[in-house]
């Protein structure tokens, strides 16, 4: 059972509150218009000819009816005026709020790549520093060394002179008694000695405190958003030194080496300033798009049951399946097993899984769902990856307006929202779920209801350096990553959040957990999770 | 200053070791090395296996990799089932191109098809004194097979006489 759940957007959360109160200032703004023409048309009435021409036959009762008349012209119009301010103070609530939260955000993010490019202008002084502190730690074991082989060879050589006193006379006698008994070998034997007993110390010092930190990072996964978020700094600061020795033609330079304006602005930037230097070196090289011709039935999944799933929790195990299936004749992550389940009925629905990071070469190898994809997509690009998801869901035949949900866990999950956001993808995709997905920098639709589960010490949810945007379509469960069997206690640590068997039992707990958001979005949800459907998988790789 | 060197070189240690890095599957020095398609050749060459296939991979940073095999059984199969589990899992456990860190897992289905029928291993597994901690395969952790075939990679196994075909007919239960 997951720990610590907590639940950001959707239904219950606080961008759903702020539609409220912004629909609620239109009914009053409405209410406004209305009340005031009804004033306007009443007031008219007191002034009407017929009115008047009866007050002639009957003074009282005209003078009674005028005054009320006027009495209820006077309180529409004073309605009119308390809706009109009421629906103002709202808007202006909504407003006030969403602008100081926006400022708030826009000074974070100031602030923290401020931060960042001092750290990463200190990064390679410290990297000097560090090295030279090494380098003279290996010389001083190898002034001991030697000099402890030099004083082994003067006891040796008084032992000697001992028995020829005469020798002792004699300086080059002496010496050259030294210098027989100096071996470079035992020199060399006693530095590398001292070097070996520092470098077990330390194996056993990490051995010791190795789960103690990954703990302790886990705990302060946040520290990842903070990096993330001030990644254009760093990378800014990380070249800083640069500017001493080249002045302002660092710019160009490194514009020419990234292939992206420098210095980088924006999160999307930075990411492309690293994968832009990468491929000028021919790594994270994402290939051609994946077209329907390319596809090929995978062999079948042996001793598992292949089932529809019907809830959060079995389209994660249907996730950590399709990843752990793709390897061809003893090849292992030799392919993409793309999952798509149809749903009956009337339009049918369609359940697509996409696979997580099978493969984590720098060089793009023949699965698609590899790290040039990861670093792709983070930089905004379309994938291998996408374009193969998109030729399956073409293939399975489903048309531009029947209802789709992507899914998927880490990788598959990114993809799932860039091809959300993308207004290239011509389908009608209605659903998004993520597992461990930074996605919170794409666009995606209003229209699209999205589930995103992210534990707590989970490194790479939090890749995106922002938070999931708190609006009514979007759900965010957080939750401390569960213990599994196969963990013996031990806890996961930010090493071992990011597994899809810990989100299949995050999502089993969120699901029940009874949280407004969560069941808003399953009971939007419920027709994909019917259960009756018929599973097909497509195999993909790059040509 | 040693201190100070010490620590730098174990904080750079422990980062690396921590983030997973240092774990990443690959091609491992081991002699004689043996991948994943000599395993697989093995497991084909099992009297009785009509299909077999390697599983696994990353399930989340690279420290994670399960590794596994799922196997297609003739519908009458009927030999030793746990010896056979035994077999499998030796196998997988002396190929030495991937270290398994997460889980080892093993799924197996009495005939191929819509028809087939999945394997139940649990009393097989207890039988070899291995406890399940998969949820959706049996699965086994690398501390409880490196307790039972030894350090990873393991040797390579020799066919037990009771998985030859022809031997007397134990328990090769299909799941309910």
């Amino acid at each position: 059972m997951a720990s610590g759940i907590t639940v950001s957007g959707g239904t219950g959360g606080i961008g759903a509150n702020l539609d409220d109160m912004r629909a609620q200032a239109k009914v009053l703004e409405t209410m406004t218009v209305a009340l005031l023409d009804r004033a306007r048309s009443t007031a008219l009435f007191a002034v009407d000819p017929d009115l008047l021409s009866s007050a002639v036959l009957s003074p009282v009762t005209a003078v009674v009816a005028e005054e009320k008349i006027v009495s209820a012209t006077g309180k529409l119009v004073l309605f009119a005026t308390e809706a009109g301010v009421s629906a103002v103070f709202l808007e202006g609530a909504v407003v006030a709020y969403e602008s100081v939260d926006k400022a708030l955000a826009e000074l974070a993010t100031l602030g923290t790549n401020a931060v960042t490019f001092v750290a990463g202008s200190l990064i390679i002084p410290a990297a000097i520093v560090g090295g030279t502190l090494v380098l003279s730690d290996v010389a001083a074991s190898y002034i001991a060394g030697y000099s402890e082989e030099l004083g082994d060879s003067l006891r040796d050589a008084v032992a000697k002179g001992a028995k020829n006193p005469l020798l002792l006379l004699s300086p080059p006698g002496f010496a050259s008694l030294v210098a027989s008994s100096f071996s470079a070998k035992d020199a060399n034997a006693n530095a590398s000695a001292i070097l070996g007993a520092q470098l077990a110390a330390l194996k056993s010092l990490a051995a010791d405190h190795a789960q103690q930190l990954n703990v302790l990072l886990g705990q302060n996964a946040g520290i990842v958003d903070f990096i993330a978020r001030g990644a254009p700094g760093l990378l800014t600061g990380l070249v800083a030194p640069l500017y001493v020795i080249l002045g302002p033609s660092t710019n160009a330079i490194m514009t020419a080496l990234t292939g992206v304006p420098w210095p980088p602005t924006t999160y999307e930037q930075a990411v492309q300033a690293l994968v832009g230097a990468a491929n000028k070196n021919g790594a994270l090289e994402d290939g051609k798009p994946i077209g329907e011709a390319d596809l090929f039935t995978p062999p079948p999944i042996l001793g598992q049951s292949v089932t529809v799933p019907q809830s959060i929790s079995g389209l994660m195990n249907g996730s950590a399946q399709i990843d752990a299936n793709d390897q061809l004749d003893g090849k292992d992550n030799d392919f993409a097993r793309i999952r798509i389940v149809k749903i009956d009925g009337d339009p049918p629905h369609y359940i697509v899984q996409i696979p997580s990071t099978q493969s984590w070469d720098v060089k793009a190898g023949s699965t698609p769902n590899d790290l040039t994809s990861d670093t792709a997509a983070m930089a905004g690009r379309q994938t291998a990856l996408a374009s193969a998801v998109a030729a399956a869901m073409k293939k399975e035949g489903i048309s531009s307006t029947d209802p789709v949900m992507l899914e998927g866990f880490s990788l598959g999950g990114i993809t799932a929202g860039s091809m959300a956001a993308d207004p290239n993808v011509h389908f009608n995709i209605t659903h998004v779920v993520t597992a461990g997905a930074p996605i919170a920098n794409f666009d995606i639709p209003h229209s699209v209801q999205i589930m995103s589960l992210e534990h707590n010490e989970d490194p790479v949810a939090r890749l995106d350096g922002t938070a999931n945007p708190d609006r009514s379509n979007w759900t965010t469960v957080h939750a401390d990553a569960p213990l599994l069997a196969s963990d013996n206690g031990v806890a996961p640590g930010i090493a071992g959040a990011h597994n899809a068997d810990r989100y299949a039992k995050t999502a089993a707990s969120a699901s029940v957990v009874g949280n407004a958001s969560v069941d808003a979005w399953q009971d939007s949800a419920k027709d994909f999770f019917t259960g009756n459907g018929t599973v097909t998988d497509y195999g993909a790789q790059r040509g | 200053m040693r201190t100070i060197i010490s620590r730098l070189a174990l904080l750079a240690m422990v980062l690396v070791g921590v983030s997973g890095c240092s774990q990443a599957p690959g091609p491992r020095p081991s002699s004689p090395s043996r991948s994943s398609a000599d395993v697989l050749a093995a497991l084909k060459a099992i009297p009785g296996v009509e299909d077999a296939q390697i599983t696994g991979g990353p399930v989340g940073l690279p420290g994670q990799v399960e590794y596994g095999a799922g196997l297609a059984l003739a519908t009458d199969y009927h030999n030793d089932v746990a010896a056979l589990l035994d077999y499998i899992l030796g196998q997988l456990w002396s190929q030495s191109a991937t270290k398994p860190t997460s889980t080892i897992t093993v799924s197996i289905q009495l005939g191929t098809g819509s028809s087939a029928r999945i394997l139940e291993l649990g009393d097989a597994g207890s039988a070899l004194g291995l406890t399940n901690v998969g949820t959706r395969t049996f699965a086994v952790s690398p501390a409880q097979m490196k307790q039972h075939f030894g350090a990873w990679p393991g040797k390579v196994p020799t066919l037990p006489a009771s998985l030859d075909s022809g031997s007397p007919a134990t328990s090769a239960t299909p799941a309910p």
